[in-house]
């Protein structure tokens, strides 16, 4: 159980380094910037349901 | 001896026939035989055939590199890593410089190519935002890997 719940966390913690790093690359003055942010908040629902959602080891 | 007449129509239904028969003539020097139309185009589709081949290579290296921004925690990351490592090791090796100012090795084009593949989903997750223009040119794209220390 710990250790997959430490496989989670490592997950999160690159999913959070993703997101930060396309954030860091976006351009807030461009007319792309909603749905852009909009994919990333998709992605990351995504990706914590897809990580809720795996069996527990 | 066969004729250029004979020559051509085995052009049109057997393929492997005919370059058989045109290699032989040429061997033979025997240019009144040939079948010079067909051969001319032949030899220009060889270097279209490696012209597409490579354009074929830098999008599937460009489809790869995408897929593994689009989807940084996926763990098939090293696996198309290195397939779009592969496929510009090929690009490499099938270009030549007389290919370089080609509308086909287009960067901008290319890149186009490599989105409209994008898959809209992998696992259930949507793509993370990619650049919509083509962050490196064709130089950096065919550029030798640096070597190991």
């Amino acid at each position: 159980m710990a250790r997959q719940e430490s496989r989670r966390a490592a997950e999160l913690k690159a999913l959070r380094a993703a997101l930060e790093q396309r954030l860091d690359r976006l351009d807030f003055r461009s007319e792309s910037i909603g749905p852009a942010l909009a994919a990333m908040a998709r992605h990351a629902e995504r990706t914590i349901r897809r990580l809720a959602q795996e069996p527990d080891a | 001896m066969m004729t250029a007449e004979g020559a051509a129509s085995d052009y049109d239904t057997d393929i492997l026939k005919w370059s058989e028969q045109q290699a032989e003539l040429l061997r033979r020097r025997a240019a009144n035989a040939l079948d010079w139309d067909n051969l001319a185009e032949e030899i220009v589709d060889v270097g279209r055939s490696e012209l597409r081949a490579v354009a074929s290579h830098l999008v599937q290296a460009l489809l790869h590199d995408l897929k593994a921004e689009a989807w940084p925690l996926s763990r098939e990351v090293p696996h198309w890593r290195a397939e779009a490592r592969g496929h510009r090791d090929d690009a490499r090796a099938a270009f030549t410089q007389s290919m370089a100012q080609r509308e086909e090795l287009e960067i901008a084009e290319l890149y186009g190519r490599a989105l409209h593949r994008m898959p809209e989903m992998i696992d259930g997750v949507p793509p993370l935002p990619v650049p919509q223009v083509c962050p490196v040119t064709l130089d950096e794209l065919l550029a030798s890997p640096p070597e190991a220390a």
